[in-house]
């Protein structure tokens, strides 16, 4: 198994963040988050700016976000970066308590990898979790840009 | 008298042959005695069509050849007997022919004059006015001889007659038609302004629709006879009487409280006729519609308003129920979500150190907190599908029981479960939704069962009498009690403990909401430990 990349994860409920480490760090991947409260602070830090000026650091290898959150939410987040040439390779999992229908649409035409919905049991929680970071973060093959950049650095 | 005129004919046939010259001699002596003048007595043999002359004593008759001619006959076709000229003439007319002649010999008329049918030789009756005088008696006063000037008047006759049956026709027509008729003489002011009008001929259908009498109006004026006259009847009718221009109108006569519809004519300067009739049941008509199209309207506009109103209201209620919905979805799950993971994280971090009922309480925190959340789930998935747009599409409803069989059964362990599935039709419906709901009806089939040594489950058609597919799934189970069959298809509603059967209550109800919506209905039948049979109509595809 290779490095894990970083892993953007946003999410405003301090506790779903919790659990969220919880279960990535049952599996090691704890450590490579990048946890954001907000959509805006998550573009700040895709785009290098606010809070994030200066960043060092490649782009995630995947990024979870949680539909409902303050400022710009998940859906806002995700339009940005399918529209922006650098990011809309990256992986992108909506990670949500919504069942809406609506939502899972919107995400989709979107274009989202995946639409995880936050199980109410722990155990099938860990489980999602460890499945999204398995997957996307250590088996899925990156697109081609970032082996060049990781071949350049 | 013409009786007693025959015997004298056949008795003076010996006299027969001096009498013609004698006869012209005295013919012209009397006619110059009956036309008066020697002028006239040229003018008369002229104009006649014909002379004759009767000798009442013998019964001959001569007749001069423009007689003839004027018939049509030739010398020698008609006898010169009283009789012959008797053949002659129109049976119809013959009485009173002999009766005028009668009444001059009697002396009752200074001539006689007689207008009579007469065959001519062609067999046609023309009309004859025939004239004559009585010329002569003898010293006892007895007549003796009567001459006359017949001529053929059938010309004049029939235009007379045609005349005669054209005015007849024409006060037919005035007195018969069927609409009210008026001539009327219009009378101006000193500006020439029309101030009254004369009513010179009524019809009988007016006096029919005005009320009033012939013998009351003629003569008179409109406003002598009804003095509350509207004036718009007399401006606007006078106009035509002095332009000349026709007009109709529709008015209301005050006092006569009708409506009349008018055709007005000007048939010579001044006047005006009037053709009409009462159209105030029609008026009355089109007004009580005209007043119950405006109800309609005002209804309709309100009724109108009030769907708008509701339609609006509902809207609100809708995006109220949405985003009740969308915010139970997000907000109500996640501190459920926190209990269980961290009643969790607790029992992992602190189980050892937990005495054993230390452990139970943990472990009834994260019962509830999961019940909670399945609650929650299946709540939002109810709501769901009342909201959710319906896709319809036929159906293979066998195929889809065959899906949905494997699907409950999948990881379900217990004894072997005997199916009797019999042919489905296809139907009309929305595939997700329908086999939500029979998940849900086969999946309490087999909770229900579990209980039973040997499960069966009967899924098939039944028999319908309005042309729908009724469809039924049956189990042997534990049943329910018939008194709380309505209960069974309530939001929440459990006819068994929860320790008993699992479940929250919401299965049945997701069938009715979706039956429902397609247009269907569901039913049950069951008793305590009997199994049940859920039923639920579709429309074939």
């Amino acid at each position: 198994m290779k490095e894990p990349g970083t892993i953007l994860y946003a999410e405003d409920d301090e506790r779903d963040i919790e659990l969220t480490m919880e279960a990535l760090g049952e599996h090691n991947l704890a450590n490579s988050v990048k946890v954001v409260r907000d959509g805006e602070e998550a573009l700040d830090w895709l785009y290098r700016r606010g809070a994030y000026e200066g960043r060092v650091g490649e782009d995630p290898v995947l990024i979870l976000l949680d539909i409902k959150m303050p400022k710009v939410d998940g859906l806002q987040v995700l339009r940005q970066i399918r529209s922006d040439a650098r990011l809309k390779t990256i992986p992108v999992v909506m990670l949500t308590s919504s069942r809406e229908e609506r939502d899972m649409l919107e995400s989709y035409q979107l274009g989202v990898n995946a639409y995880v919905v936050k199980p109410v049991e722990f155990e099938k929680f860990v489980e999602a979790v460890k499945e999204i970071g398995l997957f996307w973060a250590l088996l899925n093959e990156p697109p081609p840009r970032y082996r060049r950049q990781e071949a350049s650095s | 008298m013409f009786e007693m005129g025959r015997k004298p004919v056949r008795a003076s046939r010996a006299a027969k042959a001096t009498r013609p010259r004698k006869r012209t001699g005295e013919l012209v002596e009397d006619v110059q005695a009956f036309a008066g003048s020697e002028d006239r007595l040229r003018l008369a043999l002229e104009i006649a069509d014909g002379i004759w002359d009767w000798n009442i004593v013998t019964g001959e008759v001569w007749l001069s050849p423009r007689w003839l001619e004027t018939w049509g006959y030739s010398p020698g076709d008609v006898g010169p007997t009283l009789g012959s000229w008797r053949d002659l003439v129109h049976p119809d007319d013959l009485p009173h022919v002999i009766e005028s002649v009668e009444r001059h010999i009697a002396g009752g008329t200074p001539i006689y004059e007689e207008e009579y049918r007469l065959r001519t030789k062609s067999g046609t009756y023309r009309w004859n006015r025939s004239r004559g005088r009585l010329t002569g008696r003898d010293a006892r006063g007895r007549p003796q001889r009567m001459v006359g000037i017949d001529a053929d008047v059938t010309l004049r006759k029939e235009r007379e007659e045609a005349s005669v049956r054209g005015e007849q026709i024409y006060q037919q027509l005035f007195d018969h038609m069927n609409e009210g008729f008026g001539l009327h003489e219009v009378i101006c002011d000193d500006q020439g302004k029309p101030r009254d009008y004369r009513f010179l001929d009524v019809n009988r259908k007016f006096e029919e629709l005005t009320g009033l009498k012939a013998d009351d109006v003629l003569g008179r004026t409109v406003r002598e006879v009804l003095p509350d006259i509207d004036s718009y009847w007399i401006e606007e009718l006078g106009q035509v009487a002095l332009t000349g221009h026709p007009a109709r109108l529709e008015e209301y006569a005050t006092p006569l409280g009708r409506y009349f519809r008018v055709s007005a004519f000007c048939p010579m300067k001044g006047r005006f006729a009037s053709v009409f009739s009462d159209v105030t049941d029609h008026k009355r008509l089109v007004e009580s519609l005209r007043e119950s199209q405006a109800q309609f309207l005002a209804l309709n506009a309100e009724l109108e308003h009030r769907v708008m109103q509701r339609t609006v209201a509902l809207n609100r209620a809708n995006r109220e129920l949405e985003a009740f919905s969308y915010s139970v979805s997000h907000d109500l799950r996640s501190p459920v979500r926190h209990l269980t993971g961290f009643v969790k994280l607790l029992e992992r971090h602190a189980g050892a150190a937990l005495d054993d009922k230390g452990r139970r309480y943990v472990g009834i925190i994260a019962d509830s907190a999961q019940r909670m959340g399945r609650l929650i789930d299946d709540l939002l998935e109810f709501s769901q599908t009342g909201r959710v747009e319906l896709h319809t599409t036929t159906v293979d409803l066998h195929l889809l029981v065959d899906e949905v069989r494997r699907e409950c059964l999948d990881g379900l362990e217990g004894p072997p479960v005997v199916w009797k599935v019999s042919p489905l039709p296809p139907v009309r419906g929305d595939r997700s939704l329908l086999r939500q709901a029979l998940v849900n009806l086969v999946s309490n089939a087999l909770k229900f069962t579990r209980t039973r040594e040997q499960a069966v489950i009967e899924i098939g058609e039944a028999p319908s009498d309005d042309g729908t597919a009724v469809i039924f799934v049956r189990d042997n189970g534990v049943g329910f009690d018939a008194r709380y069959v309505e209960k069974l298809f309530g939001v929440f509603q459990r006819l068994h403990s929860s320790e008993e059967f699992e479940g929250t209550g919401i299965g049945l109800a997701n069938v009715k909401r979706i039956v429902e919506r397609h247009g269907g209905r569901v039913w049950a039948e069951g008793a305590v430990d009997r199994g049940a049979t859920l039923y639920f109509t579709l429309a074939k595809a």
